[in-house]
């Protein structure tokens, strides 16, 4: 029997479960990425202070050199300074146009954490310079430059908070127009969160639709929120600052392989449809046959293997994802320039029987009528949503790298063919035992539903692990 | 000539921290949630909790080579979340802005239970308030707590047994 002690404890535990599941997916990502960059901040910091002679020397001398290029870091103007647009407080006043284009430097991003690709096409001299400045209520926003190919681009700005009080960045895009499509995707660099008088520089990676023709005229808009994160202080400030962006600019540099190839796993086939290797990262699109037996959610450990003319040089361009909702694969930008020799290789695949894709639950109750083995669904009508939780074998770090997410489709119909949106799904992967456990907690929105209901599976991990190669050249 | 391949060694040092940091990402975010739970049912403020998740992530990067066993990883990162979370507790006790405290104190109003536990735990030692913690609100085994906390197991049972005798006395 519990003693009253364990009652109070359980009923507070709880509690406690059920607030703490309230957080997104998106700020524990943002803080788990935050620390990360404060981690290597303070590393640093630490190499600096407790290094030999020389290295202390050394990395002193870096730390100060790249700060007196950093604009706003101290900057006093320089050749790399950017222009700056008296603008009074609190109304900016419209920026002026860049003179020339010129290209971006690494030293200009010593003290800036970010991604190795990234590193990679600001050290190859690939972001073109755009120096603009604005202020607006105590925030000076300065776009640095830009990089853009015709599916990703990447903007590099700073921010320096002039107000008295902590502040942080809440929002950073590129628009260019109405009906011209382009999606925020990542932000790195300095901490979100700026001290007064501090400024940060950060590099924001946009996507953009490859069909689309895109205009030089880019507005870029970002926000900054006063207060701490979670503890928002006042109204966000929302600047936006028109500037000229380069699409033509890496053009030329653009190489596409047509291939035409199908590769062969488990008996399933994958049409490689082409190659691009632009000075932004390489693009491997491919398709899947429609006589599969199995529908395919990811190939496993994809490499790619070029060798230059001389066949003598072997280069491995680092894997770094596949763009969401399409079926291209993205790696590194190479340094081997038209490859004698291109071969493609997969560990395996992740794929299922396609009828197994369907789940048919009574959202209700929770109880699983068609689903995946293993599959069990709790339903909570207090917060009017599911939670459905697998065990995806046992857990290993092979897994926990490559594993897809267990996810489902925007929508889920019930059983009268009415369509429903999901509203704020997230998902989870755990150790639990030694075994893999992914949960996937999905709000069902408002209206009544028919029971049961079926969902859609978007993505999940079954690994068939079969090696198959692919030479493309 | 040697500002030059200092440069160069000094760009490969960061791409490699870069790919590392993508593959710590990873594994720190598919414990996050997790962690974040810990977090909350220590600081049971969103803000404060979130703040305890980073700063573990910052703690667990610059430790991240001491740790031999990767196995251990998920034990070592509930430690030091849970070690975040005390210094955290320390802070708020040393030093508690008196609006903070009204709006505590409003938030806490609701539920007398809560204030008493709190109390409760505040008072307790923090071996004893670990091991309460980690199998009430997270479910744990003796034998998972005893990862977490780098004891054996008999020790645990013992200092489970202690905490609710001390939360007994002090509720």
């Amino acid at each position: 029997m519990m003693n009253r002690e364990e009652e109070k404890l359980q009923q507070d535990a709880e509690r406690a479960v059920r607030e703490a599941q309230n957080i997104g997916s998106m700020e524990l990502n943002e803080a788990t990425r935050r620390g990360i960059g404060q981690g290597k901040k303070r590393a640093s910091r630490r190499r600096a202070t407790y290094g030999t002679g020389a290295v202390t020397v050394a990395a002193v001398a870096i730390i100060a050199w790249s700060s007196s290029l950093m604009p706003g870091v101290g900057s006093s103007g320089g050749e790399s300074a950017p222009r700056v647009v008296t603008a009074a407080s609190p109304q900016a006043q419209a920026p002026v146009k860049q003179a020339a284009s010129e290209r971006l430097s690494s030293k200009d991003f010593y003290a800036v954490g970010m991604d190795a690709n990234v590193a990679r096409i600001i050290e190859d001299g690939y972001m073109s310079a755009v120096n603009q400045k604005i202020s607006k209520d105590g925030y000076t926003l300065t776009v640095l430059g830009e990089a853009m190919d015709n599916r990703k681009m990447f903007v590099a700005f700073s921010v320096k908070n002039e107000t008295n009080q902590a502040a942080r960045v809440s929002q950073s895009e590129v628009n260019f127009g109405s009906n011209v499509p382009s999606e925020w995707l990542s932000r790195m660099g300095t901490d979100d969160q700026l001290k007064p008088g501090m400024t940060g520089t950060y590099i924001v990676e946009i996507g953009l639709a490859p069909d689309e023709e895109y205009p030089k005229d880019a507005t870029f808009r970002m926000g900054m929120t006063p207060g701490e994160f979670g503890k928002p202080a006042g109204a966000e400030v929302v600047i936006d600052l028109p500037f000229q962006a380069h699409p033509q600019e890496l053009m030329d540099d653009i190489e596409t392989v047509q291939v035409n190839q199908e590769m062969t796993v488990s008996g399933q086939k994958i049409q490689v449809k082409n190659l691009e290797f632009s000075p932004l990262g390489i693009y491997l699109d491919y398709a899947e046959n429609e006589a599969n037996t199995k529908r395919l959610f990811s190939l496993i450990e994809p490499k790619l293997k070029l060798k230059d003319k001389a066949g003598t040089k072997i280069e491995n361009p680092r894997f770094i994802g596949k763009v969401y909702d399409q079926d291209t694969l993205i790696f590194e930008g190479a340094k081997i320039e038209d490859p004698s020799s291109i071969a493609l290789s997969v560990a395996g695949i992740s794929a299922i029987d396609p009828e197994k894709t369907r789940l048919i639950v009574n959202t209700d109750t929770g109880k699983v009528i068609q689903g995946i083995e293993g599959l069990t669904a709790v339903a909570d009508p207090a917060k009017n949503q599911l939670i459905f939780e697998r065990t995806a074998g046992d857990y290993s770090q092979y897994d926990q790298i490559n594993a897809d997410a267990f996810m489902l489709e925007d929508t889920f119909t019930d059983a009268s063919g009415v369509q429903h949106k999901l509203t704020n799904p997230r998902g989870q992967r755990e150790d639990r035992d030694g075994k893999m456990v992914e949960s996937a907690t999905i709000g069902l929105g408002e209206g009544t539903r028919t029971q049961p209901v079926e969902f859609q599976i978007r993505s999940l991990w079954n690994p068939i692990l079969e090696a198959a190669e692919l030479q493309i050249k | 000539m040697e500002k030059t391949a200092e440069k160069m060694k000094h760009a490969e040092m960061e791409r490699s921290t870069d790919t590392e940091e993508e593959l710590f990402f990873k594994r720190i975010s598919e414990q996050q949630r997790k962690l974040y739970a810990i977090a909350f049912s220590y600081l049971r403020r969103e803000a404060d909790a979130l703040e305890a998740v980073q700063e573990a992530s910052c703690r667990a990067w610059i430790k991240r080579k001491k740790l031999k066993n990767p196995e251990m990883f998920s034990s070592w990162m509930v430690r030091i979340v849970i070690n975040c979370c005390m210094d955290e507790l320390r802070r708020r006790k040393r030093s508690f802005p008196t609006a903070e405290l009204e709006e505590r104190h409003a938030e806490e109003m609701r539920s007398n239970d809560r204030i008493d536990l709190e109390r409760a735990f505040a008072r307790m030692k923090p071996k004893y308030r670990h091991t309460v913690m980690l199998k009430y609100y997270h479910g744990m085994t003796s034998a998972e707590i005893a990862k977490v906390l780098r004891k054996p197991e008999g020790t645990i049972k013992t200092w489970l047994r202690e905490g609710l005798k001390q939360l007994k006395a002090f509720l």
